[in-house]
């Protein structure tokens, strides 16, 4: 008879058990790469895209102002309805993506002064305790990861006007508001918040670069990143309405966005063999509209109310498109942003980074790579 | 103590599950009844009791002559690992996730067919697979091998509660989840009304019928007042019975919504049973007991499509128990024909000529074929040893979520008064 007390967390280790899947692994796949858990598909190109402030009735709902994505789309993939951001406003949550570090009070202002992050410690699970918001160098990341195991990344960042942009440390951030002519935002660009990433120029510059690029790299498999992070400018993903030069914004502009790049996307030769795309919001409409939390940490270590009037980002939903995937299906498991860092991870044979090592963070199982690829 | 799904998911399945009781034996279906003119029939008392989230297989899949499975079925989990349906070795649910039943989780746990995700929506943990036998039972053990139980009872649509129950109210819902905003539904009470034919809602906490905005809170009654009326035999023509709401998450409910302690619930079922047997009109009444939803549990009869108003609610939910207790009902049988909630809609509307509320009553098979109008009433009913307990309830979790909570604060806003 089963009872209650189920502790069977060494069991959890014999899930990290062979997975025959992973027989493909690339030649220049990490030596020292952690065996895939069996509900790992063998997926070789990870997919990011983020919209702005977008709850999830808005963006996923009936009613959504973005039928592409929220039909069309929708359709071809698995409709997250409890993946949750992890924080307000936006820029906490990009960070989150990938590097696991929780928010603090100038993070959670959207890092109006590109400030260095000046460390007065660092506690479990792997938090730099501090203000500010560009961490020192050896705070790790995602993209750092994929780089030492011989894996590529880009951040695609749109109408980015030189690769790897970014404030003058210590200064004003002068993106913070689109113009006419320009609508790239600092702070939706996690890249450029790590001294890992900035300090280095020349790999920065490779790394970080604009949106245009993407198309030369979607041609062949060898070009296309292992990790594809695509954030639309302020005008495309929906954070301006109407923008600064007079278009419409909102998912109005979301929608006619995906509409151009998704399908350059799906058509990929990388993404077809074995790519899984994810799309979702950094957070919900803000604080006042819902700052609630799914699991994970329900303060972080710098702050005490990571959405700053409740514990999270708020509920925003998340697609998963993937040939590892059944179209047109749920998963109702709960989900954050540092579950989506985890599950890359997971992925790629990595580590888990900051919260994304929570107890109670998961990440994607059989209920998200629901295609029957393991049967 | 909490467990939560991570403890769970992962975990290769644990040895020692009890060995299956009462291999399911499979009956072929009667052939329809024919039934006598609605006014003949000896009916004048309808008395519903709908229950919370339970499937046929989890809690009555030990009955024999029922198409029921227990012990020996398997699901894979959210991480790849393989888990066998076993006993639940507590009477409540504390400590585990109210497995997840919305409209999405109940098609993750379809899949298309293959009734194989129950493990893969929501925070479903192995309660979700484990089930109840005879020995957990004190009032079903008894009853549902006396009277007559359903194999083939739906919930009416692949949905939680609030939908679930307009179907049993309106015959269709105006929404996929639970929420407080205000209902507009034509219901069985308004077609009642318009033949002048009596009819009370009876709640033991939470009135659903709030969710109209006071239309019908002159016809809503605390279910004090169904002890009075059974024991005055003044019940009206129809009667719909509601246990506890609130508490659920803490396990203190008697309405068997997990996390309840099942024991109560049990109390609750025997203490209406006696009160409708002890009646003065018992002998024209039909008592039926069903559940508004499966509640995330698993089965392994696939639900499939009804007319209905709408295709996003045309799916029934899965099987959910269901008795017939009456002194037409027949006795230690179980019937093998597809009903859902609006098959009760349906038998109402035979009996005093009204006319059906949508097309998913109007398509309804009629429960009344159940019975057997042939012999004449048997007014003998046998009493049941069914201990009345309070259940010690769970340590809090406020991270819960709180339907009946917010349809409390509505109720209250609306001047209905509530018990207690």
């Amino acid at each position: 008879m089963i009872v209650r007390p189920l502790c069977v967390l060494a069991l959890v280790i014999s899930g990290l058990a062979l997975s025959p899947a992973h027989a493909d692994r690339p030649a220049e796949g990490p030596a020292r790469a952690l065996a895939a858990a069996r509900y790992v598909p063998p997926a070789r190109h990870v997919f990011v895209i983020n919209i702005e402030n977008k709850g999830y009735d808005e963006t996923w709902g009936g009613d959504s102002a973005a039928p592409y994505l929220a039909t069309t789309l929708r359709k071809k993939g698995v409709l997250l309805n409890h993946y949750y951001g992890t924080a307000h406003n936006s820029q906490p949550n990009y960070v989150a993506q990938i590097s696991g570090q929780g928010p603090n009070p100038d993070m959670q202002s959207d890092c109006q002064s590109y400030s260095t992050f000046a460390r007065t410690g660092t506690v479990a699970p792997g938090q730099a305790l501090g203000t500010g918001c560009v961490f020192p160098a050896d705070v790790p990341t995602l993209a750092g990861q994929l780089s030492r195991h011989g894996l590529t990344w880009k951040g695609y960042m749109d109408d980015m006007q030189k690769p790897c942009q970014h404030p003058q440390r210590d200064t004003m951030d002068p993106t913070q508001h689109a113009t006419a002519g320009h609508n790239y935002a600092a702070r939706h660009n996690p890249f450029v918040y790590f001294r890992s990433i900035t300090d280095r120029a020349t790999y920065c510059k490779h790394h970080v670069v604009g949106l245009g690029r993407l198309r030369h790299d979607l041609r062949r498999v060898s070009t296309t990143p292992n990790l594809v992070y695509i954030t639309p400018d302020l005008c495309h993903d929906g954070h301006d309405a109407p923008c600064a030069d007079g278009r419409p914004g909102g998912l109005a502009s979301v929608n006619s966005w995906m509409r151009t790049w998704v399908p350059r996307l799906l058509k990929s030769p990388a993404f077809r063999r074995n790519g899984v795309l994810v799309i979702t919001a950094d957070e919900s409409d803000g604080p006042q509209e819902d700052a609630t939390a799914c699991c994970g940490p329900a303060t972080s270590a710098n702050s005490p109310m990571p959405g700053i009037l409740g514990p999270g980002g708020g509920k925003i939903g998340a697609l998963v498109i993937s040939k590892f995937v059944e179209p047109d299906t749920w998963s109702t498991t709960p989900y954050n942003h540092y579950s989506l860092l985890g599950l890359i991870e997971e992925i790629f044979g990595l580590t888990k980074l900051g919260y994304a090592r929570d107890e109670d963070v998961d990440t994607f199982g059989l209920d998200v790579y629901n295609s029957g690829w393991d049967e | 103590m909490s467990i939560s799904r991570r403890h769970l998911l992962g975990a290769a399945s644990v040895s020692g599950v009890a060995a299956a009781t009462g291999a399911a034996r499979w009956l072929p279906a009667s052939a329809a009844a024919t039934l006598p003119a609605p006014a003949d029939s000896g009916i004048e008392h309808v008395v519903l009791v709908m229950m919370e989230n339970r499937s046929f297989d989890h809690y009555l899949g030990w009955l024999e002559g029922a198409d029921g499975k227990q012990a020996g079925l398997s699901y894979v989990d959210r991480k790849g690992v393989r888990h066998k349906t076993h006993h639940l070795a507590s009477p409540d649910g504390c400590g585990f996730e109210d497995p997840d039943h919305s409209y999405e989780g109940g098609r993750i746990q379809l899949n298309g067919g293959k009734l194989d995700g129950f493990l893969k929506s929501g925070n479903n943990d192995l309660l979700a697979i484990g089930y109840y036998t005879d020995e957990d039972l004190s009032f079903y053990s008894h009853a549902a091998r006396d009277w007559t139980v359903f194999d083939r009872y739906f919930s009416a649509v692949m949905a939680e509660t609030y939908p679930n129950r307009f179907y049993q109210h309106a015959a269709q819902t105006d929404r996929l989840h639970n929420n407080t905003d205000q209902c507009k539904l034509t219901t069985i009470w308004d077609r009642l009304a318009a033949k002048g034919v009596s009819g009370t809602y009876y709640f033991s906490d939470i009135p659903f019928t709030a969710l109209w905005y006071g239309k019908y809170a002159s016809i809503s009654q605390p279910f004090t007042k169904f002890l009075v009326d059974a024991a005055a035999g003044t019940l009206p023509a129809v009667s719909f019975v509601d246990p506890r709401f609130l508490d659920e998450e803490s396990g203190r409910s008697n309405d068997d919504h997990p996390l309840a302690d099942i024991r109560a619930g049990q109390a609750f079922l025997n203490q209406v049973y006696d009160a409708v047997r002890n009646g003065p009109g018992w002998e024209k009444t039909v008592l039926v007991i069903n559940y508004d939803e499966w509640g995330g549990f698993f089965d392994h009869v696939q639900p499939r499509k009804a007319p209905d108003v709408s295709k996003k609610t045309a799916l029934r939910g899965f099987r959910t128990p269901a008795l017939m207790i009456s002194p037409l009902a027949r006795r230690g049988h179980v019937s093998h024909q597809v009903y859902d909630h609006t098959s009760v809609l349906k038998m109402i509307e035979w009996r005093w000529g009204l006319k059906a509320l949508t097309p998913r009553d109007r398509h309804a098979r009629n429960m009344a074929e159940a019975l057997d109008f042939s012999g004449g009433p048997d007014l003998s009913s046998p009493t049941y040893d069914v201990p009345d307990i309070t259940p010690a309830g769970c340590a809090p979790d406020e991270t819960k979520s709180a339907d009946w909570a917010a349809l409390k604060r509505l109720a209250l806003d609306l001047g209905m008064r509530l018990p207690g």
